[in-house]
């Protein structure tokens, strides 16, 4: 679905990613994990791209379609998402109607507005989010959690082929955490893929983890499965790259 | 007695309704009855700067319009001159300090001063302006402060003429790419002080930050004039103005944030904080924010108000009575501009004179 | 396609910008004289007291000068603006009986539809008088009026006469002057004590002739307790030569009464919009003032709230949308004159292509106004380096028993949040759009329904031309 190849990217005069190759398929579920600093943000941003990223080397493959140079908003039609970190705060525009519009543009089909209301409200319910919220301005006088769900209340309604999430879980409350993983777990079928960058391993408790990537200093420097986790839980990043000294997992 | 008319002094940027009368000012002055200052503001030497009784060489670009004609007048009333030098790459140990004193034989005070902080260096300056006795005195000035590239400089300016004496003050300051300039303006006496400020951002990334502190009582009356003009590309600079208003003073705040097209990046932040202790107190602010380009962050706040009852009561639970406590609060919000008041000797001299002045209210 | 490329100016104000060809009855000669004045009087039928007030007035226009602060009027030359145009035809109650060139013009404009469905009365101005006035019954019989400023004049003198520019003297400004010597037009509204109008009143002006002024006067009072929405909207057709609009709304709001005053301006962009408004409040009323300037080359317009009686109450929402050869300069003034007094500020400009908004106010806090509030608010959005945007605020604050905040914002769209709604598939032109949709939201819902629609139309218009 997703193939990234010798991809190298900067900001400004610095370069962040120094040659880095991704393959996620269908159905897979896929962790990104490094130290502060290593890149992982920048990945989704180029992934997203964002005008502050440029891409210098490689490239950038989704459903056989090179998008190294697609705008944003192609990239999120063909199915591409993410979540924010910090996600915008946008007034007078409210969550509803933010939604509907996304939704439009993303599979351009019109629907009726009673019947997306009650989607969004059942969605809504199930991240544990007071219906008001659907109301009031985008991400306006959200608290830190609020927002998150947000954004995962998002992937819901735009049902995108692959999610990426980037440090969905820091700063959330124990309960606010399983929240979200309950909605990923959800949001998750055969056909779809999910690439969840983190640099803890909260979130990952529930959810079935098919390929786990270490990423240090704009490279990936080990690959393996699901019990990568438990080895970086256990002795850090520092013991995955033994040549660099780099902070380990608190 | 013969008055001399000092007028358009301190205009506002963008005239607004006359009515306000808050577009310029002017003051009234028996220029003729005055013997000139013949003192001496110097107390040492300073080891490294250069000082001279004369003005630069090179010719001085006109004046910010929002001066008005303040130069004008002070090169025709001029009885003092000052150059003072910042070598290159040089670090002052210590803060150069002029201490101007105003009375009878020494009555109308006119400086030019110039001072030049060339690439590199870094220094404090404090211009100090006193009077004391029953005739008339009246302080005249203007300061044009260079801030060549990557240099850091901290002018600090201290107006405790007599409540009998009057006072315009002008600040030109240019702040070339890199450097960073810090203007203290200290409205603490005069029954009438005009005091104004301009900052030009040439340079990119150049750097500024103009705080006012003012305490206005009795029936003295104040007008302000501050502005930064941002042209070089991510620049930043801010104002900040502070004071209290006691008895019929009289207050005009103007401060301008100016955004010239070009100066993508760059940010500016005005705030007013106005603590009013009288009923009697008039309080004017006009703080325009101007903009002719697009990538920039402009913001500006102005608070007026009683002091905070929650916090009075709060004092006051721990046993302060209220007087002292209203006192310390008005204290309190003048603190992050007195804290850049150095040396120590000094600050405590200007804070307790501003104790003094909340100590006499009612 | 093709048409989108071209001025949005052009495309979008089709309704607004057709002239009718000129078809005057009657019109003074260029320029301004005592004869003039003399003959828009004797031709109205009015009082004696009024002929005199006209020329007083023109004896203030004559020796005061052009204001010394605010855009550059040196366009204007008053020689060459024509004051007085009588349209051909009387003042009817029937749009059937308007005729059809000019009740087109208000069918393009939806003002006889809008009156079936949601307005409790509608009156409409075509250049210096009124064509059309009507009101429902049920409104009638309450004992509303809402009529003519002509018609007052001659029915209910003795009202008029005791308000008429008495919050807005002939000595404010050289256009107040102007508009005292030769006002023509306008709507008169009573409300009666305790009356609500479930509806809103609206009058319509719309300026046909070239080279023409519009000074049509405005005047409502509201006794105790009344409630009232007034809406206004203007409009003119685009011309080569400078038209100018200088008319006077003089508002009066009783005890406990509530006033909304709607504005929706969308004149030609040839137009020199030179207003004047202003109410008083009594205890504890409120006037509410919604304003949208979109259109004219300049404006200079700054409604004034007087509150005057203890505890009134006055808001002022604005919104003013600046492009290439406009110069808008508005805001608001307020006189907090009586104890617990409160005003809100919330004003909201965007610049783009050359366009230049300002925002101006005045703030005054009287020293008997004690335990006053005062709220302002300014954000300012530039969508290029042409443009430009200036806050000129000023606050005289005259007793220590206030509350009174200021805060203004400068700034751009910002690029993270375009990202953001890109990231959900929504296309950058669209992003922005949403963007200064969402900026100006807050004013919108202050607006009556339609207006709010056509300035969204307006404001996704402004982006689809501006990229392209």
């Amino acid at each position: 679905m997703l193939t990234i190849s010798g991809l190298k990217a900067r900001v400004g005069d610095s370069d962040i990613l120094k040659g880095l190759d991704l393959t996620i398929n269908a159905g897979e579920t896929h962790v990104i994990m490094g130290p502060n600093g290593a890149g992982k943000s920048t990945l989704a941003n180029v992934i997203m791209g964002h005008p502050d990223y440029v891409v210098t080397h490689g490239s950038i493959v989704f459903d056989g379609e090179d998008i190294t140079d697609a705008k944003t908003d192609e990239r999120a039609k063909k199915g591409l998402f993410m979540t924010f970190q910090n996600p915008e705060e946008v007034a007078g525009i409210t969550v509803e109607s933010f939604l509907r519009t996304a939704r439009f543009a993303v599979t351009g089909k019109s629907e009726r507005a009673w019947d997306f209301h009650k989607e969004l409200l059942t969605l809504m319910e199930r991240l544990d989010f007071d219906e008001s919220y659907a109301a009031r301005h985008l991400n306006i006088g959200f608290s830190g959690g609020e927002k998150k769900k947000n954004e995962i209340l998002q992937m819901l309604a735009l049902h995108p082929r692959l999610a990426i999430l980037d440090e969905t879980d820091s700063g959330l409350d124990v309960d606010a955490v399983k929240t979200v993983s309950e909605g990923v777990r959800g949001y998750k079928n055969e056909k779809n893929a999910l690439l969840i960058i983190t640099h803890s391993t909260k979130i990952l408790e529930n959810i079935k983890v098919d390929a786990v990537h270490i990423l240090v200093d704009g490279q990936i420097v080990k690959n393996g499965g699901a019990s990568l986790i438990d080895e970086v839980n256990h002795s850090g990043f520092t013991a995955l790259t033994p040549s660099k000294s780099i902070e380990g997992v608190s | 007695m013969e008055k001399n008319i000092l007028g358009k002094i301190n205009r506002l940027q963008i005239p607004t309704w006359n009515a306000l009368k808050i577009n310029d000012t002017s003051v009234m002055i028996a220029l003729e009855e005055m013997s000139a200052y013949t003192g001496n503001p110097l107390q040492k030497e300073y080891a490294g700067i250069r000082i001279r009784k004369e003005a630069p060489a090179e010719l001085r670009g006109s004046a910010p319009a929002i001066l008005g004609d303040t130069l004008g007048y002070v090169q025709r009333l001029c009885n003092y001159k000052l150059h003072i030098t910042i070598p290159e790459g040089f670090t002052a140990k210590e803060p150069v300090i002029l201490n101007f004193y105003l009375d009878r034989d020494n009555a109308l005070l006119s400086d030019e001063l110039f001072i030049s902080a060339e690439a590199g260096s870094s220094a404090s300056i404090i211009l100090r302006y006193m009077s004391d006795g029953d005739s008339d005195c009246f302080h005249c000035g203007y300061t044009t402060l260079d801030v060549k590239a990557d240099s850091s400089i901290r002018l600090i300016k201290l107006q405790m003429l007599a409540e009998n004496h009057m006072g315009v003050d002008a600040t030109e300051v240019n702040v070339e790419a890199g450097a960073n300039a810090s203007v203290v303006l200290a409205e603490l006496g005069a029954k009438k002080s005009v005091s104004g400020c301009s900052v030009q951002l040439a340079g990119n990334s150049a750097d500024a930050d103009l705080d006012g502190v003012y305490i206005v009582n009795h029936e003295r009356e104040l007008d302000m004039n501050y502005r930064i003009e941002y042209r070089g590309e991510n620049t930043q600079g801010n104002i900040s103005l502070r004071g209290a208003l006691l008895d019929n003073a009289r207050k005009t705040a103007k401060s301008t944030l100016d955004f010239i097209s070009g100066a993508a990046g760059a940010k500016g932040r005005e705030e007013e904080s106005v603590l009013a202790l009288s009923p009697e107190a008039v309080n004017l602010s006009a703080p325009l924010l101007l903009c002719g380009e697009d990538n920039v962050d402009g913001q500006h706040a102005t608070t007026t108000g009683k002091i905070d009852e929650e916090k009075l009561f709060y004092l006051m639970s721990r046993g302060i009575d209220e007087k002292e406590a209203r006192k310390l609060i008005a204290l309190a919000s003048f603190s992050s501009v007195l804290e850049k008041i150095e040396p120590e000797n000094l600050r405590e001299e200007i804070t307790a004179s501003i104790q003094e002045a909340l100590n006499n209210a009612d | 396609m093709e048409r989108k490329k071209t001025q949005v100016a052009e495309i979008n104000r089709s309704a607004y910008d057709t002239p009718n060809p000129e078809n005057a009855a009657y019109k003074v000669s260029k320029g301004l004289t005592a004869e003039i004045v003399t003959d828009i009087s004797s031709g109205k039928n009015e009082p004696h007291w009024m002929l005199e007030h006209r020329l007083r007035s023109l004896e203030v226009y004559g020796r005061t000068s052009l204001p010394s602060w605010g855009p550059s009027l040196h366009e204007l030359d008053m020689d060459q603006v024509v004051t007085y145009v009588r349209p051909n035809t009387g003042m009817t109650n029937d749009w059937d009986e308007v005729p059809d060139e000019i009740k087109q013009t208000f069918d393009r404009l939806g003002i006889p539809e809008a009156e079936k469905l949601s307005l409790s009365g509608v009156g409409a101005q075509y250049d210096s008088e009124v064509v059309y006035h009507s009101i429902k019954d049920e409104m009638r019989r309450q004992g509303v009026i809402y009529t003519d400023m002509d018609t007052a004049l001659h029915e209910y003198e003795e009202v008029v006469r005791k308000h008429f520019m008495k919050l807005i003297p002939a000595t404010s400004h050289k256009f107040a002057a102007l508009h005292g010597a030769v006002w023509s037009g306008g709507s008169f509204v009573y409300v009666p004590k305790g009356v609500e109008v479930s509806m809103p009143l609206q009058s319509y002006f719309r300026l046909n002739a070239p080279g023409a002024g519009q000074f049509e006067h405005t005047l409502i009072i509201l006794e105790e307790g009344a409630r009232l929405q007034f809406i206004e909207g203007c409009s003119a057709p685009r011309y080569n030569v400078l038209n100018l609009h200088a008319g006077c709304v003089e508002l009066y709001v009783g005890q406990g009464a509530t006033l909304r005053y709607s504005t929706i301006e969308n004149w030609s962009r040839n137009m020199m919009n030179l207003n004047s408004k202003c109410a008083a409040v009594e205890k504890n009323g409120a006037i509410e003032w919604v304003s949208g300037t979109f259109g004219s080359h300049i404006t200079m317009l700054y409604p004034t709230s007087i509150l005057q009686g203890e505890g009134a109450r006055s808001e002022f929402t604005g919104i003013s949308f600046a492009s290439a050869g406009q110069e808008l300069d508005t805001g608001t003034k307020v006189v907090h004159a009586a104890p617990n007094t409160s005003s809100m500020v919330s004003s909201k400009s965007i610049s783009k292509n050359g366009g230049k908004a300002i925002y101006r106010s005045a703030i005054t806090v009287l020293p008997e106004a004690k335990n006053s509030k005062s709220s302002v608010s300014c954000e300012s959005l530039m969508l290029d380096s042409d443009s430009r945007s200036d806050t000129i605020p000023v606050m005289d604050i005259r007793n220590d028993e206030v509350d009174i905040g200021h805060e203004a914002k400068i700034g751009r769209i910002s690029e993270e949040t375009v990202f953001y709604l890109m990231t959900r598939g929504i296309g950058e032109n669209e992003a922005k759009a949403l963007i200064v949709r969402g900026f100006v939201e807050p004013i919108a819902k202050e607006l009556p329904l339609e207006y709010a629609v056509e300035m969204n139309r307006l404001v996704t218009l402004e982006f689809e031309g501006s990229i392209g």
